[in-house]
């Protein structure tokens, strides 16, 4: 089967992108361009920074040092990808880098409280106390398994990212992070059933919800 | 050998194995598995708002002292020259100062003289008051003394030895 490959627009399209116009006036130095691109793609980015990193001030740097080799790689943008995709694949050591420093960090707590503290569930505390057991099983799951797989559904599921963007983060084909989407979600599937089955009987189904490839 | 192979193609796949067959699911690689829920989404702070801004800033570039100012010569020479206008402007700089130092002098021979005699009065004072005051508290301890003296008198009986009341 073949593998679909992002597209690749040359490097002086007819018709470029609203992303790659807008990063040309950002590198021109452009009034409000750079202002546009943190509107657009900063809470992005910071979100994605903040699942790699665990804490808000690392999370802060983090998201200094994407923004800061995206600044400087402007000119080099030719609109292959989206912008955050983009940047994320030009900073993906940074983050990889803090998720080993995380990972080897929280061996005793493993799921930071500033995320669970994300998630509520209204008025019932009973809900929000199945909610932040589900999340923490899914998160202790990610850290359990391979780096390649966990950074695909941190990119794909939690963040919401459509399988192009993930696929031009990672920098490989959509077909690949298919497969690869597969068998993270397996692997999760069955690390937080374990997790969960014994003490939320019936929580497993809440945790996990179909994702539209 | 021939005849055997074609027997063998020819061979209908029997009626029960067909349905044993048909009854296994087929093993389903494309089915959707379920992944986890999108955490929800964090504002980003705006302490990081103003860094991230800052980052398009171009760098503030410091302008270095023009050339003629950075070097000493041109310095030494500007400043006999301003010495030369200024004595040209303002006079004898040597006179100058003998007329503020005759002028310091007088002031401070003034302010001395005053001074002393500020003193002076303030000492008058102070030691007039002084002498009033022990004066005063003279009078009144002998006025206590007398009044004493009289209330033993009037307090010892005639009885007491002459010898005795001598003491008094």
């Amino acid at each position: 089967m073949r593998e679909t490959v992002p597209a690749m627009p040359p490097i002086f399209s007819a018709r470029p992108t609203p992303d790659l116009l807008l990063a040309r006036r950002a590198a021109a130095g452009q009034a409000g361009a750079w202002d546009e691109i943190l509107a657009l793609y900063g809470e992005r980015l910071y979100n994605l920074a903040f699942q790699f990193a665990g804490s808000r001030p690392e999370a802060e740097d983090l998201t200094q040092e994407i923004f800061l080799r995206l600044f400087q790689n402007l000119r080099r943008y030719r609109g292959e990808a989206p912008l955050a995709a983009w940047a994320f694949r030009l900073s993906r050591n940074l983050c990889i880098d803090h998720y080993r420093r995380m990972r080897e960090e929280r061996r005793s707590v493993l799921v930071s409280e500033e995320i669970l503290r994300q998630v509520a569930a209204g008025d019932d505390p009973r809900a929000e106390a199945e909610r932040r057991q589900e999340v923490a099983a899914v998160y202790q799951a990610l850290e359990e398994m391979p780096e390649s797989l966990a950074e695909v559904v941190v990119l794909r599921d939690l963040q919401g990212w459509s399988l192009e963007e993930t696929a031009a983060a990672l920098g490989v084909p959509v077909g690949t992070v298919k497969s690869r989407l597969h068998r993270a979600r397996i692997e999760v599937a069955e690390r937080v059933t374990a997790r969960l089955q014994a003490r939320w009987p019936g929580a497993v189904a809440a945790a996990l919800e179909v994702t539209t490839c | 050998m021939e005849r055997a192979s074609k027997a063998a193609v020819r061979l209908p796949v029997p009626v029960s194995l067909r349905r044993a067959l048909r009854s296994i699911p087929a093993a389903d690689f494309q089915a959707e598995v379920p992944g986890p829920r999108r955490v929800p989404s964090l504002p980003v702070p705006a302490s990081l708002q103003t860094r991230l801004r800052a980052l398009a800033e171009p760098a503030r570039v410091v302008r270095p002292l023009p050339a003629w100012l950075r070097s000493s010569r041109p310095a030494v020479a500007a400043s006999i020259l301003i010495a030369m206008l200024a004595i040209r402007i303002l006079g004898d700089p040597l006179a100058m100062g003998r007329r503020a130092v005759d002028s310091a002098a007088v002031r401070w021979r003034g302010w001395e003289s005053g001074w002393e005699s500020h003193v002076t009065a303030t000492y008058g004072e102070t030691r007039s008051s002084l002498t009033q005051s022990l004066t005063d508290l003279s009078s009144r301890a002998i006025s206590i003394q007398a009044s004493i003296q009289a209330a033993v008198r009037a307090l010892i009986p005639e009885s007491i030895p002459s010898s005795f009341r001598r003491l008094r």
